[in-house]
């Protein structure tokens, strides 16, 4: 039998663990410094409308235009910059109308024929957050799931590496969000709950070969077991990623606006769900079992 | 399974998946636009019709609720999500009951509140001017409105700042037994339509038709006759005191009992005293909504409504009274508008983004498996094939942006379950080079790897649609079809296509 060599994955695990713990405590040191996390209307309420100008202008220009008048906007280009789109939004005030007012002040600049509201959406400050929580809260029930399958499919230790390398991709998801000042709505959660799905996905089928292929090994060898396991399903991982990933750069680039932070913390959540069933899920794996075989003696 | 019990099983499932899927493909491929137009003719314009095309319209109102919608953000539209104001039903109360409520006690009559201006909402949807407008109570006790092809919403926030008009009218009895001798067909005691009357019929000056509506399962309000009413209004809703749902301690039937205020005692103990036997309607923004017959005089204010009602029923018809003691004034909360460009440019964006995904998942497969990645490519067009077979079919599915994207990145994980195969294949080709025999190990080692690894998933994803809400909801729910679409294209398809290749055409071995 001409099995191939294994690559000494566990070796190097460490490291990587090291290097997962570093963007982990940075996320927290951003979240920190930054105050919590961006947050979108849909969570702290606020007036957003979605314009085209019919001629050319930069989104400094119609930042400009706002601060002079001391509004405190937020505007951002849609799409290809010669579209001369953008979305701007304004704080929640009770009473007023901000989308009159973003209209009205574009108009006074750019005249009444130049200026088309594209889309609008008005959120009460108080509205968002009980859907947001709810969303949130789905999370722990879903690990849960997860976690109660894999303890009975395989065992306990099988079952705290999966949800370890759950939540690794979690954190590491989030820390990017903070990273790039994601605002967190529902399309975000939508994501997050996707890279859980695949990278559990992921992760069983790693566990898989692993379980497998130790039912010819001693337990002492258990990270050779890993590494043999981790090299045999190397090529379908890198391939499954691939394609996936094939799909979430196409929608980062064709997707539109609306889809475009969604994209891309799905292709973070994909190199880290594939990367964590190696380097996490496995290692922690091992880890619960030599600590449980130590108590046994 | 022999061959070829396997293959016209997947020929079944494939003539079922059509099936589900006509009315969607016949909705946005074979109608014509003047037909689709029919849908937005309203229950009492209909009965206007001659009887061939009250008929079509039918029919195609029957078809449309059968179609996969598109969502706002991809057809363009308004959706407003509303909330009863909380502060004023405090006031309202504590002016009716004196005491001031327990949270709980407020909780409940906030829920009944919600659900009032929910009837009420529903009762005038068709004057909003807009089509297959859809209003709901959401879970956080909210009630949303989506109308689709709205881009300026203001003439439904106007309407929607009007209250509820209770009102109770007597039914014109002398009238009513006229057309019912003149051989007119009535239905549950009203006129079935007003087409086709006698031409000898005239209406006294002094009543009108009134529309008759009545709730059907889904709790969307359909025409169900018409009632001649005397035009009068022998007392309105301001006059209810309180109603609620109760049962009749004789009968043990459930009836609805409530009580006015002084005046309105005064008021009713007349007009039941001159009128018993009798019906007496109760009109709600001129729809009546039940007409229930005068047994005896109600002195003192304090009656019962008795029928054949469900429990059900008796709690509506108490909400609905409550209309007028208690009116409700909603507080637009959130506003989204999608304007019909925006949404045409997330369609293209959308579609772009999955027809590229699909390209680049079709090449790369042939590339790198050849004549087994064209097995996969077969197994992923019926993978996207089931998918929307659920999803038109069983689900009746909405399509948003998301679902877009939730299809997009199913292209890419669809061909998971083959590349676990083939990497399978080709681990087992090292040791034995026939090929018939590394298809089967393959396919059997494989398939353990491949169920462990969706069920979970699977899991994840029926969690997401039972406790989720909202897009958390449908997108849970594509995931779930996702995989079981999948799954069966992915094992059994495949499975075939490689049998057919091997034993029907003797092929010695398929490159891997």
């Amino acid at each position: 039998m001409n099995e191939r060599k294994p690559i000494p994955f566990m070796r190097v695990a460490p490291f990587a663990i090291a290097i997962s713990l570093t963007i982990i405590v940075l996320g927290i040191i951003f979240y920190a410094l930054k105050g919590g996390f961006e947050v979108g209307i849909d969570f702290k309420g606020g007036y957003r409308a979605e314009v085209a100008i019919g001629q050319s202008v930069s989104v400094g220009e119609v930042r400009s235009v706002f601060k002079n008048r001391g509004i405190a906007a937020n505007v951002t280009t849609v799409g290809l910059v010669t579209d001369n789109r953008f979305v701007i939004t304004v704080p929640y005030e009770a009473g007023s109308d901000g989308i009159a007012l973003i209209r009205d002040v574009l108009t006074q600049v750019y005249g009444q024929d130049k200026v088309q509201i594209m889309g609008t959406t008005v959120v009460e400050a108080k509205v968002g957050k009980s859907f947001v929580y709810r969303a949130l809260n789905l999370i722990w029930v879903v690990s849960l799931i997860v976690l109660l399958y894999v303890v009975i499919r395989f065992d306990f230790s099988y079952g705290v590496g999966a949800i370890l390398a759950m939540a690794h991709d979690l954190f590491i998801m989030l820390a990017f969000a903070v990273f790039m000042r994601i605002p967190i709505d529902i399309t975000i959660i939508a994501a997050i709950l996707t890279i859980l799905g695949y990278s559990i996905n992921d992760t069983i089928v790693v566990f898989d070969r692993i379980r497998e292929k130790k039912q010819l090994a001693k337990e002492e060898n258990f990270l050779m077991v890993i590494d043999q396991s981790v090299t045999e399903v190397l090529d379908r991982s890198i391939i499954t990623s691939l394609t996936t990933l094939f799909s979430a750069v196409a929608l980062y680039i064709w997707g539109g606006e609306v889809l475009r932070n969604f994209s891309f913390l799905l292709i973070v959540g994909l190199i880290s769900g594939t990367y964590s069933s190696v380097m996490i899920g496995s290692p922690v794996t091992a880890g619960v079992r030599m600590l449980l075989t130590k108590e046994a003696k | 399974m022999s061959k070829l019990s396997r293959f016209v099983l997947l020929v079944f499932l494939v003539a079922l998946s059509l099936w589900g899927m006509w009315p969607t493909l016949q909705w946005y491929f074979v109608l014509p636009e003047e037909t689709k137009e029919l849908v937005k003719i309203s229950e009492e314009e209909m009965d206007k019709l001659s009887p061939e095309l009250r008929k079509q319209v039918l029919d195609i109102k029957a078809l449309r609720k059968k179609v996969m919608n598109l969502g706002l953000d991809l057809q363009g539209g308004a959706n407003l999500l509303l909330e009863v104001d909380q502060e004023e039903l405090k006031a309202q109360l504590a002016e009716k009951g004196g005491d001031t409520l327990s949270e709980n006690a407020f909780r409940e009559e906030l829920d009944k509140a919600t659900e009032r201006a929910t009837e009420i909402l529903k009762n005038r949807m068709d004057t909003f001017g807009v089509s297959e407008v859809s209003i709901a109570k959401t879970f956080d006790g909210r009630i949303s409105i989506e109308m689709p092809g709205v881009s300026d919403p203001q003439l439904v926030k106007e309407s929607l700042s009007k209250i509820g008009r209770l009102e109770f009218k007597l039914v014109d009895e002398e009238t009513m037994k006229k057309l019912r001798d003149l051989g007119v067909p009535m239905v549950g005691d009203a006129v079935m339509s007003l087409q086709g009357l006698p031409t000898n019929f005239t209406l006294p000056s002094d009543s009108d038709w009134y529309p008759w509506y009545e709730n059907d399962d889904y709790g969307i309000p359909h025409l169900r006759g018409w009632y001649v009413l005397k035009k009068e209004t022998v007392l309105d809703g301001t006059y209810v005191e309180s109603a609620r749902s109760d049962m009749n301690p004789t009968t043990g039937q459930p009836v609805v009992s409530f009580s006015l205020t002084l005046e309105g005692a005064d008021i009713f103990a007349d007009v039941t005293r001159n009128n018993i036997g009798r019906r007496l309607a109760i009109v709600l923004d001129g729809r009546v909504k039940s007409a229930p017959v005068i047994h005896s005089e109600i002195p003192g204010g304090k009656g019962e409504i008795s029928g054949r009602f469900t429990y059900n029923e008796t709690e509506f018809l108490a909400n609905i009274l409550k209309a007028g003691a208690l009116p409700v004034r909603l507080n637009v909360v959130e506003e989204r508008v999608v304007g019909p460009s925006l949404g045409a440019d997330a369609i293209q964006g959308g579609t772009k983004a999955v027809l590229i995904a699909i390209l680049a998942v079709v090449v790369f497969m042939v590339i790198w498996y050849k004549g087994s990645g064209v097995i996969a490519v077969i197994g992923l067009v019926f993978n996207m094939f089931f998918l929307f077979a659920i999803l038109a079919g069983i689900f009746r599915a909405t399509m948003t942006l998301s679902g877009i994207a939730g299809i997009a990145l199913t292209v890419g994980m669809a061909v998971d379950a083959n590349v676990i195969i083939f990497s399978r294949i080709r681990e087992e080709m090292k040791r034995s080079h026939n090929f018939r025999h590394a298809l089967e190990n393959g396919y059997k080692h494989a398939s353990a790897t491949i169920w462990d690894s969706n069920i979970t998933t699977f899991f994840a994803a029926v969690a997401l649609s039972l406790f989720g809400t909202g897009s958390i909801k449908g997108f849970g729910m594509t995931l779930g079809a996702g995989i079981i679409a999948n799954m069966f294209a992915m094992l059994f398809v495949t499975k075939l296509i490689y049998d057919f290749l091997l034993d029907t055409l003797k092929l010695k071995k398929v490159s891997v």
